[in-house]
């Protein structure tokens, strides 16, 4: 099943793949970007985003939430590139994050992706069928209909939410001194008033609360308007290059990987000779001439 | 004026290059002295003689009249053929030059050499070389004449098949073990990374582990069969269904070729009984003594049916040699013993009208063919007999069945038309309905094979008595692993893209990634997953061709057409072990066997060549296709 969003709207294509209980991938693409969405029996079990600032991967998510460091990511990362285990699992099996936790971002990842491509108006999906198993290790596969309604919700309310912060990037901290009683708050209020003593980045803010952006918008909103929170834009600075980086990272694998070919060549250079010498040799043809001592 | 007086030393030279000359004609030339014909009469050897030195470009009538006067007084032997006179033919033309231009001369004597199947393979050889169709069905037919009638030349060709068999059964198992362990290799490298995963880079550590696996093997000199079952074992556990069906069916070639070993070791001494000079290939070249009942008796010739095959090459032995005698009476135990008689009666009719007792001679040639009315032979003896008689009505009425009869004794070229009188034809010692039991599989082989050439080629190190047990090891490893993957998490390399996932069960359900399924090219993820991605598509892409480069069709298996690959390879390896046994027998032998198999050498390496190619091409081909349909081919990358 395939065709452009414009003709079959985004929300209806999961309600169909839904109330059919398909099991398969949903590719979204638009935007310059590609999301897949994995289905069992019609309900989401995995996502697989695509973010150019990779905001919505599963590792950084955790790592912006604060349970993982930049250099136990990195690690878990390429471990999972030589074993090709998913980071999720990965953090399950050393005990880094309790699968209950996990499982809770698993669905806020799903979440984020969800809401995201609910912002397209143009691109295209495509639906392929297969089998589908659910991760032992992640949550429960999550109904999208009751998603899509929250969706739409945010996605009518982002606007007006947005507007009372500044454009671009800002940063977000308690008002100094100032006393605040917990049950007076709504629940996502409250843990976003929680969160706000682990960063001033909004972003790791609504991680660690375990928001979606639309959410933790909202929420931060509300604790803006009771006049708990101090609002600030940073001062830009200069970051390394992380382009640089890739290439060096990218120049070094296809040196190893032409080492690599060079010494297989190598080996099958002296296997050539081997065989050579175990079917071509003199000692060979002699068995292989015994048909002409019958002439 | 002083008389000169001779030197005594330069007469003392002159006597002593007198002496050398006379000790040079005493040494015998390798030519001169040896016999070119052993074991024949005298007549027929000048004759003989006379045919080979009237072979050659140009001489056709003389050689005709030659080759005219051998089979006469082959007939006066009771000589069926002389396969020496076209090998002799041969190394003469070799020797002088003419080798090319030897075909005519080859041709002409097919008629005193039927039995000869080299003869009659080179004549097709060559005839299927220059597009002579009718000729080369005719040398067909003479072959296969000689195959039926002759035991040698049948024991023989089977024998060229199944090394033929065994040869392309080892090229084989190479093709299909260096393959399928370069098809596993990255996951079998991303599964040996995870025992290292506490190292920094540990993907370096596991690429010089599997290349370790794969390279010492050879380094250690182990037999080519040998390493092929432990490369096949190495890759099994990441094997689809079809490629498990590659690596079985080259385990099995594999005991085949084993037991093959004690086949051959097994009839060895039957080839001492066919060679030349052996009783079983008395029909071609003279048997020159041996025992009263030849070598039967030993290795599988056993048995009363092999013992009486060797009383009648004794008899015809003793019939060629001019004891009739010796013969009649050889002839007479035969025929008072029972079993197939009609030959036994005709060679005693012959030998009889030799001796001069015509009536006795009539009698045996009736009574063979009473017990044999299609053979032919019996009843042109008869025939030949009411004319000697002048019993022209009974001479008469038999006419066309003798006619007829002797026409149809392929492969020789009896013309009746030409044959004067007393030219009778005698029974040949017929080994082709008793040779099936030497192919019957018997304990015996799996004995001899422990010890046979094959073992010690193909099998080193494994002691004899392990090789069937390490080739059923393998079926134990792949069961076992079967079942494993549905408990064990193995990694697996997606063919189209190469990324490497953990899977667990059926291998076909994640040997591709969902990434691939969903053809997204490299955008699954943006940023640097999509330049890593691209990047290891690249690399992907670089190792499988060079797969499919070094190794014909491996680019094939990477596209998931398993069967397609498996026949391929069969038939490459059909190619290159025909290349094998002709290479061998052309550097090892001579004469017309060397020159033909010289000529099926080059055509068989073209064939190679070809394949080669083809499969390479095939192999980049489909895997380019596969990249494309998976949207991650180079144009839209």
């Amino acid at each position: 099943m395939q065709g452009k969003i414009a003709d079959f709207g985004i929300p209806d294509i999961f309600q169909l793949v839904s109330s059919q209980g398909k099991s398969g991938s949903l590719a979204i693409s638009g935007d310059d970007r590609v999301t897949i969405f994995l289905f069992s029996g019609g309900r989401i079990v995995d996502v697989q985003p695509d973010r150019r600032e990779s905001k919505s991967l599963l590792g950084t998510i955790l790592r912006d939430a604060g349970y993982l460091t930049d250099s136990e990511l990195k690690r878990f990362l390429s471990s999972q590139g030589a074993g090709g285990k998913k980071i999720g699992q990965l953090l399950v099996e050393k005990e880094k994050v309790p699968k209950e936790i996990l499982a809770r971002y698993l669905v806020l990842q799903v979440k984020e992706c969800l809401f995201d491509v609910l912002t397209l108006r143009e691109g295209e999906y495509r639906f392929e069928g297969f089998a589908v198993r659910p991760f032992s290790w992640g949550g429960e596969p999550i109904r999208p209909d009751i998603l899509l309604m929250e969706g739409m919700q945010f996605l009518d309310e982002y606007p007006r939410f947005r507007e009372i912060f500044p454009a671009g990037d800002f940063r977000v901290a308690r008002k100094r001194g100032e006393r605040v009683d917990p049950y007076a708050l709504s629940e996502v209020e409250r843990v976003l008033w929680k969160a706000l003593d682990f960063s001033e980045n909004p972003d790791h803010v609504y991680r660690k609360a375990c928001l979606t952006g639309f959410e933790g918008i909202k929420g931060m909103a509300a604790l803006s308007q009771r006049g708990l929170i101090e609002i600030s834009v940073p001062e830009l600075v200069d970051r390394a290059d992380p382009g640089r980086r890739l290439r060096d990272e990218i120049a070094s694998r296809r040196r190893f990987d032409a080492i690599r070919m060079a010494l297989w060549g190598a080996a099958v250079a002296a296997a050539a000779v081997w065989v050579f010498r175990g079917l071509l040799s003199l000692e060979a043809f002699r068995v292989f001439t015994a048909w002409v001592d019958f002439f | 004026m002083t008389r000169r007086v001779p030197s005594r030393s330069r007469r003392s030279w002159a006597h002593f290059a007198l002496f050398l000359l006379f000790l040079f004609s005493l040494i015998p030339s390798r030519l001169g002295a040896a016999e070119p014909f052993p074991g024949y009469p005298e007549a027929v050897r000048e004759h003989a003689v006379r045919v080979v030195e009237a072979a050659g470009p140009g001489k056709g009538e003389a050689l005709e009249r030659e080759v005219r006067a051998l089979q006469r007084a082959m007939f006066d032997s009771a000589i069926l053929s002389m396969n020496a006179v076209p090998d002799r033919i041969f190394d003469r033309a070799a020797r002088e030059g003419w080798k090319r231009r030897s075909y005519g001369s080859l041709r002409a004597v097919a008629r005193v050499a039927p039995l000869s199947a080299p003869l009659w393979s080179w004549l097709a050889w060559e005839d299927a070389a220059r597009f002579r169709f009718e000729e080369f069905l005719s040398d067909v037919i003479g072959l296969s004449g000689t195959l039926r009638q002759y035991g040698p030349a049948l024991l023989g060709c089977s024998v060229w098949l199944v090394l033929l068999a065994s040869a392309s059964a080892c090229w084989f198992a190479v093709w299909a073990s260096l393959n399928l362990l370069l098809r596993a290799g990255p996951a079998l490298t991303s599964d040996v990374a995870r025992l290292f995963k506490g190292l920094p880079r540990p993907e370096i550590i596991a690429s010089g582990i599997v290349l370790a696996g794969f390279a010492a093997p050879v380094a250690c000199g182990v037999g080519v069969a040998a390493a092929a079952v432990f490369w096949i074992a190495l890759s099994t556990p990441y094997l689809r269904r079809g490629e498990l069906v590659i690596g079985g069916m080259a385990i099995l070639l594999l005991a085949g070729v084993f037991l093959t070993g004690g086949l051959l070791e097994a009839i060895r001494p039957v080839a001492e009984a066919a060679g030349q000079g052996g009783w079983l290939g008395g029909e071609g070249y003279s048997f020159r003594g041996g025992a009263a009942t030849g070598d039967a008796g030993r290795g599988p010739l056993t048995g009363p049916q092999w013992e009486r095959m060797a009383r009648f090459a004794r008899a015809r032995a003793e019939m060629e040699g001019g004891n009739l005698r010796t013969a009649e009476a050889l002839w007479t135990g035969l025929i008072e013993e029972g079993g197939d008689l009609a030959g036994a009666y005709n060679n005693r009719g012959i030998v009889r009208f030799r001796l001069g007792r015509t009536e006795g001679a009539l009698a045996d040639f009736e009574a063979a063919a009473s017990l044999a009315p299609a053979g032919g032979r019996a009843e042109w003896n008869a025939y030949q007999i009411y004319l000697q008689k002048f019993l022209l009505g009974q001479a008469a009425r038999i006419q066309p069945v003798a006619w007829a009869g002797i026409r149809r004794l392929v492969p020789f070229d009896y013309r009746a038309e030409e044959m004067t009188h007393g030219e009778l034809i005698a029974s040949p010692l017929r080994v082709g309905d008793v040779w099936r039991t030497l192919f019957i599989v018997r304990e015996a082989w799996l004995r001899d094979a422990r010890g046979s050439a094959f073992h010690g080629l193909f099998f080193r190190p494994l002691p004899g008595g392990w090789v069937p047990a390490f080739l059923a090891a393998w079926w134990v490893w792949a069961a076992t692993w079967k079942l494993l993957s549905r408990k064990v998490w193995t990694s697996s390399a997606c063919r189209s893209c190469g990324v490497g996932t953990l899977v667990l069960g059926s291998r076909e359900a994640g040997d591709v990634c969902n990434a691939c399924r969903t053809r997204v090219g490299k955008g699954v993820r943006g940023g640097e997953e999509s330049e890593r991605r691209g990047l290891g598509i690249s690399l992907h892409r670089r190792y499988v061709r060079a797969c499919s480069v070094l190794f014909p069709g491996a680019g094939a298996l990477w596209s998931g057409k398993e069967l397609r690959a498996m026949l391929y390879g069969l038939l490459l390896s059909l190619f290159a072990g025909l290349f094998t046994v002709s290479w061998s027998a052309g550097t090892l032998a001579d004469g017309l066997i060397g020159d033909m198999q010289d000529d099926i050498r080059r055509a068989a390496l073209g064939a190679v060549a070809l394949l080669w190619l083809a499969g390479a091409a095939w192999g980049w081909r489909s895997f380019e296709n596969f990249q494309l349909v998976h949207n991650v081919s180079g144009k839209r990358l």
